[in-house]
């Protein structure tokens, strides 16, 4: 596969401005090519390449974060509430905490669901059972292990691992200082990976035999995404794609990383794996749009849509990209003719 | 097109002082605004248009070799979610604790690049109990760090007080922090055009350096005691060689950094027409060039240091060796 020349905006299936910041875009399962865009006023439309189908008011006033979940998905927010939308539109309230400022979610796939409110970790089971759990640290992100039987939780401080199947109340503890903000485990469960406050990456092999800083980022690295068999993972934070090898015992600790160039001085937010090829879609702060391949090439497929690129989203089978950015532009790509 | 950066209000002031009493007096004037307000604790605080988030104050230092260099990891965190949402509030309120540090609160703003593109701090009120501040500076070190913070001073029960009382609660401030403009108060009773939308943190802002009351050379009496807290204002005539100061004034925020509370300047440099502004919290400064120099305008410098045990005469030989 190599880049063709073809111009950029002709593949636009559309393109919407509407004032209304993205705050996640999820690629719906059992339905290759629709989109969820989850949007900063509670909002969430359902767009495929004919453009959006249905608007669901799912929260009041806001929504923080957003996962897949079953055919849908499932959002939570400041109003305490964690909602699961369908792909019908049907939404069935959860879980309602007053008070609480929900704005980190995570699903497994045997149906658990975790969000949390700064150190509090509530984890919803299948049967509707709450799990509370109390993280030494303001919590910046959650994730499940690949097999679903355990959560991820990076925080201030490090990150913790809970067994949350089991009545196993002390988390597996992975300590580093400083705050860490997302968070992701390579596919075949060897290593974590935190995005700090300091722009910069901590890696720990899961079974703690390593650990290592990944630094000289110029920002904060917010998007993370994995080559399809876990070998690579793509980060945002400069304005080159960093990629780090994974393949390896130790993956990235004391190796270096691939830097492609994509467009100086505007510095990456957004990441996204095609999850069939060494193909990667980048979004910038400045909203420019381009696909990079691994060998080092990068086309340009979107300029100057107004504000950073907040989300990034192939589709399941890997023709369209959606992309969502921060002062609301949102819209679809066709991507076929660049393969 | 870029929205306005939400203003970010910060209330302090040692347990008791009326933080309370003043976020509920803000949130029920009828100003037709809608804030959110970030609490430690829900307390009495009923409102209908507003968004209360309460938060467990979570301190961290940055993994930059700076022990002071603190920030507000819950706020970055709250901010950063509230700053999702279609319509932003007018403006946003943080309330500390009575025993809170400002200066985590303060370098979130500075140090979060997030943070920095959509709000901007506007101005940190401490309220003071005017019974009890007196007290309260000999024996508690956050509340001498509260008065030297504060860019508005709200003396409570000032109704309560002989006036030689007042004058030496005002004393006792402006002997930490001449520089905050105090108003007197009965439950932190004030005009909200006072207090809110105030630009204390624009570097526009600084137009003068001049203590806000009592004057100069009204100076307090220096004492040698553990953990002084002190302002000191120094004034250079003429213009600063910039590739001495620059260095300097590196030097100064390095090793003097946790010591050092807040900075301010207004600089003239040789060669440059420009007048340049500065200021800092700790460690973290930042510095512009303002505006021209008028004509007939004095060209001089004035630099201000809020601090704990500083070396006035230290500080004072080494600006002094900036001078062209």
């Amino acid at each position: 596969m190599s880049l063709s020349n073809t111009t950029s905006k002709s593949n636009v299936l559309f393109l919407q401005r509407d004032k209304i910041h993205i705050t996640d875009i999820i690629a719906l399962e059992y339905s290759k090519d629709i989109f969820a865009f989850a949007r900063g006023d509670g909002t969430i439309l359902f767009a495929g390449e004919k453009g959006i189908d249905n608007e669901i008011k799912a929260h009041e006033e806001s929504l923080l974060a957003a996962t897949s979940f079953k055919d849908g998905l499932v959002t939570c927010s400041d109003d305490g509430k964690i909602i699961v939308t369908d792909i019908k539109g049907k939404t069935t309230l959860l879980l309602k905490e007053p008070g609480r400022f929900f704005d980190q979610i995570a699903s497994a796939n045997w149906g658990g669901i975790a969000a949390s409110d700064g150190r509090i970790i509530m984890v919803l089971m299948p049967e509707m059972t709450v799990k509370t759990y109390k993280a030494e640290g303001c919590v910046g992100g959650l994730s499940f292990t690949p097999s679903g039987r355990k959560l991820a939780a990076s925080r201030n401080g490090g990150a913790s691992i809970y067994w949350v199947g089991t009545e196993r109340a002390k988390p597996d503890d992975y300590v580093w200082q400083g705050a860490h903000g997302p968070i992701t485990i390579s596919p075949n469960g060897d290593f974590l990976v935190t995005s700090m406050q300091e722009n910069a990456l901590h890696i720990w092999r899961i079974d703690h035999t390593k650990h290592g800083r990944m630094g000289g980022y110029p920002t904060r690295i917010k998007a993370l995404s994995w080559e399809k068999k876990g070998r690579f993972l793509a980060t945002s934070g400069a304005d080159e794609l960093i990629i780090w090898p994974f393949h390896t015992k130790d993956g990235p600790i004391g190796q270096a990383a691939q830097q492609i160039p994509i467009r100086q001085e505007d510095f990456l937010t957004a990441v996204s794996w095609h999850p069939k090829s060494d193909f990667i879609a980048t979004g910038s702060e400045n909203g420019f749009l381009h696909l990079a391949q691994q060998n080092g090439e990068a086309h340009l497929l979107i300029d100057n849509l107004g504000s950073p690129v907040t989300a990034l989203k192939w589709s399941k089978q890997g023709r369209y990209l959606a992309f969502g950015c921060d002062e609301g532009t949102f819209g679809l790509i066709d991507c076929e003719t660049y393969f | 097109m870029s929205q306005e950066k939400t203003p970010v209000t910060v209330l302090t002031g040692y347990l008791g002082a009326g933080k309370t009493t003043l976020l509920n007096r803000i949130l029920t004037e009828n100003h037709g605004k809608k804030y959110a307000v970030i609490v430690n604790e829900f307390g009495e605080i009923g409102i209908d248009n507003d968004l209360v988030v309460e938060t467990d104050e979570e301190i961290f230092e940055m993994n930059n070799g700076c022990v002071c260099c603190t920030v507000r990891g819950d706020l970055i965190r709250i901010l950063n979610g509230l700053m999702k949402r279609k319509t932003r509030f007018d403006g946003i309120l943080i309330e500390t604790t009575g025993l809170a540090d400002p200066a985590p609160v303060a370098q979130t703003f500075f140090m979060d690049d997030d943070i920095r593109a959509k709000t901007k701090l506007d101005c940190i009120i401490t309220a003071a109990d005017g019974k009890h501040l007196v007290e309260e500076l000999k024996k508690a070190p956050e509340a001498k760090t509260q008065i030297a913070f504060g860019d508005i001073i709200l003396l409570n029960k000032t109704d309560l007080m002989k006036r030689d009382e007042i004058s030496s609660v005002e004393k006792a401030i402006q002997k930490i922090n001449p520089y905050a403009r105090l108003y007197h108060t009965v439950k932190s009773n004030i005009g909200l055009e006072k207090i809110l939308d105030q630009k204390a943190f624009d570097l526009d802002r600084i137009i003068e350096l001049e203590p806000h009351f009592l004057k100069e050379n009204d100076h307090a009496h220096h004492h040698d005691h553990d953990d002084e807290v002190e302002s000191f204002a120094f004034h250079l005539a003429g213009n600063l060689k910039p590739q001495i100061f620059f260095p300097w004034m590196n030097s100064i925020i390095e090793t003097l950094g946790p010591d050092i509370l807040r900075t301010k300047g207004i600089l003239s440099f040789e060669n440059d027409a420009e007048r340049y502004v500065l200021q800092g919290v700790h460690m973290m400064i930042e510095g512009e060039s303002q505006r021209p120099w008028r004509e007939g305008e004095k060209r001089e410098s004035r630099l201000v240091f809020i601090g704990r045990n500083l070396n006035k005469q230290e500080l004072e030989t080494g600006f002094k060796a900036c001078l062209v």
